[in-house]
């Protein structure tokens, strides 16, 4: 069940009251939202129920274990257990075609013959994100941070609907919790909610399909087709397009959380306001960003140990990150662009002597060109389908001016100023916004959400293109 | 809100970091925010979850897309310690908005679906005609019969309308189900190779194309051929004597069995016409092996899929876009359904082929048809979702579903298209001319 369709519109109206009304007995409510969620799950094939109980059941009967263990040779022997099942399960759904696919490749150029072939796996919608909680919850619960709860409960924080197959990854500390004490029915923030759902699928259905049908899809096709003016509004189309599409995912997801009476952290913050590719990990994709940095890059050491391991560190943690997006090489290469950025970001401020430049607005509006430019460049490799793909997307950048450009239109130009445009609004305009809203009474709200869901379906497209990040 | 309390942590000491990691602050951002140099839990426990708490204030004080904070830090933290009390901050939001209820939120939910399914009636009308058929299709066609009725009879259905002709997508809701090909091919045509058109078919009169007077080549088709297409149009432009008019025109979820879902006679019509193309390379079929059609001649029942009826109408409609093409003076190159991961299906697209193929074969060398159900089956004859490719190395050439094709596919099926355009055209004598 995709959020934008009809049926999880239907779903949503028969789940909303039901669990309100289940709401002031925990012990009812949780089994209510599980079967709600699995159901929701199941919509996409019902086989996949299964994995995300056992990994609910292995990462469970783990985290207790931890807990209990006495010593910290068991706990860490148990870590150990429950991180190689949940990577066994990601790896061999994800990567395991990859893996076959890159060693024979390696083991041809070396002249051996692997007795490996290739299988047909269908990728579960999700398992990335869900086993990205789950890891979390087990590593929580081994460093103390955490102490395991009942399987009912962790169940319900692995296979809450509204982030199951697209996050945010929420930690356990910040969902948990939540789950113990009935939320109160007179404290829904609904305005906040109301602003993000219709916000969210305006972005997503408008603005990201729009942009995909009408330039990407077609420069990324055959870039040797394009010129390069049509190549470069076409890689900014595809910044916007990404940004469009996965911040407008979890916008919905957190605005239905929020209809429902829980609080999920903020996933974006104007990615493209960055004025540095640190400053940009901070804003894209915050959940995952900050996963990264508490489960790996920590774990490796951090910053503890020397300027060159920091480099190090940072270097491996974005080329998994990158290898998280999806099993390719290309995902790599989009990795390395981030990291190599990172490192280059660290090693000027490392400089003895180096003084942090007075904050001017000229220097913002420069940092943030360059940021927003290298964040394109590695985009080019992340949607490129081969290496061959995005050297010819980059070669033309430069070898076609002058051409006539039919796919740069005003709609697509409107479309991405107003998508880069949006991040730069100043603070207080949102705030305005939800705040008018919410002093609205009851049908001037529905009227006015009325209107904003007939503008996504007039201007998007006749069935909805299928969201990027599920791949992932 | 319980989500305010500090999260049910047990107090122990830190072990994950040492006040090592704490670097100074950069530039105007939140350190809590960035997993660079991970300052976070550098303090006690009981401190850790007051840092949640305040991270979750952030958050739930915005919107998602808020622009960055540039306030310095320090003052932030001023702002924090300056709450007010406990007791005033239960009913208002952070951002100091009264806090609605539950009720209140799914009667809204509940009237904004109910007027935005009254004011996009037309098109929620239109969406369940395009469904398959069945008892969805039916209860649905019922439902948003009435709610588009009712729409139009309040002139509701107006700001739909205005929104779509700003948007150059005026009557973008209309039901089109009109068929309109040449009248000649409206009887099936007597295959066998009864119709030959020795004119075009005789080798010396190949037409020449030269970088000067180029080869106009366009693609359309369903959801499979726009790998295909692409690596055709890359191809292409590779080529100094091919040129690509019109990119890919890959249109998922269409076929020629529902034109009230997309009307492709009329799209091939209209672009044929606009485009001039000499080549047209087409993909059908992947969507139309189901016992349904819209658009029928009246009277025309179709039984089952596959049986006689349903044959003649589909042979009707493949002749009706060749023709189309044939008429505009250009060759139809059509793709072939591959072979599938599912044998039911493929079995079905074989009865599929087997009507274009017959079209293509009765057209001479007007039209050609590209079999890609023996060009993609395995080593066993089965499906295969990897394959040699030129050079000999194992590669994908199938995507992940089982019937769509990886790019290294399309580069295999470009490369059977190239070679018959090399077959049917001169494009290669401008060469010898050149170096004259």
């Amino acid at each position: 069940m995709l959020f934008p369709t009809a049926t999880f519109a239907i779903f949503f109206l028969v789940v909303l009251p039901l669990s309100w009304l289940a709401m002031p007995k925990p012990a009812r409510w949780r089994p209510f939202i599980l079967v709600a969620s699995y159901v929701f799950y199941s919509w996409w094939d019902w086989r996949f129920i299964f994995l995300l109980a056992g990994c609910t059941v292995w990462n469970q009967v783990l985290a207790v274990r931890i807990h209990r263990a006495t010593t910290q040779q068991q706990k860490k022997l148990l870590l150990w257990v429950a991180l190689a099942g949940n990577l066994g399960v990601l790896g061999y759904f994800k990567y395991y075609d990859f893996f076959v696919d890159s060693s024979q490749s390696m083991a041809t150029i070396v002249g051996l013959d692997l007795p490996l072939s290739v299988k047909t796996i269908i990728l579960p919608v999700g398992i990335s994100f869900y086993t990205f909680m789950a890891i979390s919850y087990v590593v929580d619960t081994y460093r103390g941070d955490f102490v395991p709860t009942t399987l009912e409960k962790f169940a319900v924080y692995l296979a809450f609907f509204p982030h199951l197959v697209a996050g945010p990854i929420v930690r356990p500390g910040e969902l948990i919790p939540q789950l113990d004490t009935p939320r109160s029915p007179r404290r829904v923030d609904t305005s906040r909610a109301f602003y993000l759902i219709a916000t969210g699928l305006f972005k997503k259905v408008v603005i990201a399909n729009y942009l995909a049908a009408n330039i990407v899809d077609e420069v990324f096709g055959a870039p040797g087709q394009h010129s390069s003016l049509e190549i470069l509004i076409g890689i900014y189309a595809y910044a916007v397009q990404i940004y469009a599409d996965f911040s407008g995912y979890t916008d919905i997801a957190i605005g239905l959380a929020l209809l429902l009476g829980f609080t999920f952290p903020r996933n974006f913050d104007s990615p493209y306001a960055a004025v540095s590719i640190q400053d940009f990990w901070r804003r894209w994709h915050m959940t995952l960003s900050r996963w990264l940095r508490d489960y790996l890059y920590i774990p490796l050491g951090g910053n503890r140990k020397g300027k060159i391991i920091t480099y190090r560190n940072v270097m491996l943690t974005m080329l998994i990150g990158g290898l998280w997006h999806g099993a390719g090489w290309t995902f790599v290469a989009w990795g390395a662009i981030h990291g190599v950025a990172l490192v280059v970001e660290h090693r000027r401020r490392d400089r003895p002597g180096y003084v942090e430049p007075p904050d001017t607005r000229r220097r913002r509006i420069i940092a943030r060109l360059i940021t927003f430019n290298i964040v394109c460049v590695a985009w080019v490799f992340f949607r490129s389908d081969s290496f061959a793909t995005a050297s010819d997307m980059l070669t033309g950048l430069f070898t076609g001016w002058g051409q006539p450009s039919p796919l740069v239109t005003w709609g697509v130009l409107l479309a991405i100023a107003v998508g880069i445009g949006s991040q730069y609004l100043p603070a207080r305009l949102p705030y305005a916004i939800i705040d008018r809203f919410g002093r609205l009474p009851v049908v001037g709200q529905a009227v006015v959400l009325a209107f904003s869901l007939m503008l996504t379906n007039a201007l998007g497209p006749e069935g909805v293109a299928p969201f990027i990040y599920f791949r992932f | 809100m319980a989500s305010d309390d500090p999260p049910d942590l047990p107090k122990l000491p830190p072990i994950r970091e040492s006040a090592e990691h704490a670097l100074p602050p950069l530039q105007g951002a939140s350190s809590d925010q960035g997993w660079e140099d991970a300052p976070e839990p550098v303090a006690p426990v009981p401190l850790h979850a007051d840092a949640e708490r305040r991270e979750r204030r952030q958050r739930r004080a915005g919107p998602s897309d808020r622009p960055p904070r540039e306030k310095p830090a320090p003052e932030r933290r001023k702002a924090v310690a300056s709450e007010p009390p406990e007791g005033r901050r239960r009913n208002r939001t952070e951002d100091g908005r009264r806090y609605s209820s539950a009720g209140n939120g799914l009667v809204v939910a509940l009237l904004a679906l109910l007027f935005g399914a009254l004011l996009n009636a037309p098109g929620m009308h239109k969406a369940s005609f395009n469904k398959q058929p069945g008892t969805e299709r039916d209860v649905a066609l019922a439902l948003t019969g009435g709610l588009a009725g009712l729409s139009g009879a309040l002139q509701l259905d107006r700001p739909r309308q205005f929104v779509q002709s700003i948007a150059g997508r005026g009557g973008a809701d209309e039901i089109d189900v009109a068929i309109v090909i040449p009248p000649t091919s409206t009887k099936p045509k007597p295959v066998k190779g009864a119709t030959p058109k020795p004119a075009v078919a005789k080798p010396p009169g190949k037409p020449k194309f030269t970088p000067e007077k180029k080869l106009r080549l366009w693609v359309a088709g369903d959801s499979l051929v726009i790998t295909p297409g692409y690596s055709i149009v890359k191809a292409a432009g590779a080529s100094l004597v091919i040129e690509s008019v019109g990119g890919v025109d890959g249109r998922v979820a269409t076929g020629l069995t529902r034109p009230d879902v997309f009307n492709w006679f009329e799209e091939i019509r209209t672009q044929v016409k606009k485009l001039k193309p000499h080549v047209v390379v087409l993909n059908f079929g992947g969507n139309d092996d189901k016992a349904y059609m819209t658009g029928l001649p009246e009277g025309t029942t179709l039984g089952g899929f596959g049986g006689p009826s349903w044959q003649k109408e589909y042979r009707r409609r493949v002749a009706g876009v060749m023709d189309i093409i044939n008429r505009a003076g250009a060759t139809v190159v059509w793709i072939g359904l591959p072979i599938t991961r599912s044998e039911a299906q493929t079995q079905r697209f074989d009865i599929v082929n087997a009507v274009a193929q017959k079209e293509a074969k009765a057209r001479g060398s007007k039209a050609i048809f590209v079999d890609t159900y023996t060009m993609f089956a395995g080593d066993t004859g089965g499906f295969s979702e990897y394959l040699q490719n030129a050079t000999g190395d194992t590669v994908k050439v199938r995507a992940g579903d089982g019937v769509h094709f990886d790019t290294e596919g399309g580069d295999i099926i470009a490369r059977e298209v190239l070679k018959q355009l090399n077959k049917s055209f001169d494009l290669t004598s401008w060469r010898s001319q050149a170096t004259e």
